[in-house]
């Protein structure tokens, strides 16, 4: 177990406030920590026998953020804790959880961590050699040098990640079509630097980045009336599960798929707050594949709760109206 | 021997019914990779099931999973380590 105090930097957030994507970073950044806690090296110092650089791949994230828990309340220079623990199944796959509070609210027994209160996260990940490295093969696992590694407990059974993993990919998430359907996927250029490093695969948290990019374009361009800027920028994450079958490198196109629903909701599903109204409830698969091959790189599904202030209640009835008329375009 | 060829044979098996890929007739010479498809979330598995099932762990004592090639390689590596162990045992003893 490992709880980290971090400043919230511009370049974490830039000039505005926590988001998953940082959060994510955040979550990433306490996990290598950890897998080399008490060793002296550094993550990018993970090894194996034969000398090859090794780092753990996420094939499965699963994030949860409360619906009374508000990411924007964590601002530029805000402290936050960041709480990570990491067990081992075998020798390369790894199982993690991770808390995020705000500084000293992680407390140290992870049976203690509320995942009613604060957003949450369980991961699987594979050690694997680093393909920037090797570009263009496929991923391998391998077993780091026990020197080069955090001395971690095993787990005494397969993670459920690994069965569930094969399940969807075989079925999906079985998330029917409602008023949110697409006849032709989504095109996404993966640029260099802004979503991948040159060179190097592409990192876990830009996926939830490039899924909310296909959201806010269904929603507020394929659908005629679409919803305003003004309404979408208070979509909040309330679960992600993502599991993760490819990865692809900078210069890449990709198809995005996405289907589900969004359905009016109790005006409290967030709580008790007099000065929100929850809305909305947004439900959907999505499927990112690269366009040249076809390869399915994820399948995730989301779920996401529009809440207004109440000082925007004069937008409520414009929602609620396009949702009962949603047309695709 | 036999024993090792049983549980790699298992563990193999297990993991190819949940790809729902049976294979049936399952033969020394055949490649984990290649001929059978194993992926590295595959391989991951079949190493730890191993380790559990076996109590042996080849690659913390520096065996290569870039070693494992055929079936029979497999049954070869734990059975050689097996043998390791079982020697220190009796020196010990």
């Amino acid at each position: 177990m490992l709880i980290e105090s971090i400043e919230l930097t511009m370049s974490h957030v830039g000039l505005g406030h926590l988001n998953e994507y940082a959060m994510l970073v955040l979550f990433g950044n306490a996990h290598s920590h950890h897998l080399t806690l008490n060793t002296g090296i550094l993550p990018n110092q993970i090894r194996d026998n034969q000398g090859l650089v090794l780092y753990p791949a996420y094939f499965m994230t699963h994030l949860t953020v409360p619906p009374n828990f508000n990411l924007a309340d964590y601002k530029l220079w805000d402290k936050v804790s960041v709480g990570v623990d990491v067990t081992r199944f075998g020798e390369t796959m790894l199982e993690s959880c991770y808390l995020l509070g705000r500084d000293g609210e992680v407390l140290p027994e992870i049976s203690q961590w509320s995942k009613e209160a604060y957003p949450y996260m369980k991961a699987n990940s594979l050690i694997i050699v680093d393909v920037s490295e090797k570009n263009g093969e496929a991923r391998k696992v391998s077993v780091p040098k026990a020197e080069c590694f955090a001395s971690l407990p095993k787990l005494k059974k397969a993670p459920e990640a690994i069965l569930r993993s094969r399940n969807i990919r075989n079925n999906g998430f079985g998330i029917k079509s409602g008023n949110i359907t697409m006849q032709e996927p989504l095109i996404y250029h993966v640029a260099k630097e802004q979503d991948a490093a040159a060179g190097h695969a592409m990192m876990f948290a830009n996926f939830s980045k490039i899924m909310n990019w296909a959201e806010d374009v269904i929603l507020s361009k394929r659908f005629r009336p679409g919803f305003s800027g003004n309404v979408l920028q208070f979509l909040s994450l309330l679960e992600r599960e993502t599991f993760f079958y490819g990865n692809c490198f900078a210069g890449e196109t990709l198809e995005i798929y996405l289907n589900g629903a969004i359905t009016e909701c109790a005006p409290n599903y967030h709580g008790d707050s007099l000065q929100t109204i929850s809305v909305a409830l947004l439900t959907y698969q999505v499927e990112i594949y690269t366009q040249r091959n076809q390869n399915l790189l994820i399948i995730a599904s989301v779920k996401k709760l529009l809440a207004l202030p109440i000082t925007l209640q004069d937008f409520i009835p414009d929602v609620q109206r396009i949702i009962k008329n949603l047309k695709y375009i | 021997m036999e024993q090792v060829k049983k549980v790699i044979n298992n563990a193999i098996q297990q993991i190819q019914e949940q790809k729902s890929y049976p294979v049936a007739n399952l033969r020394d010479d055949l490649r984990i990779i290649d001929d059978l498809g194993f992926s590295s979330l595959d391989i991951a598995q079949l190493i730890a099931y191993l380790e559990m099932e076996l109590n042996v762990d080849p690659y913390a004592n520096g065996a290569l999973i870039s070693s494992i090639n055929t079936v029979e390689s497999l049954y070869k590596l734990y059975q050689s380590c097996l043998d390791k162990r079982n020697s220190e045992v009796e020196d010990y003893e």
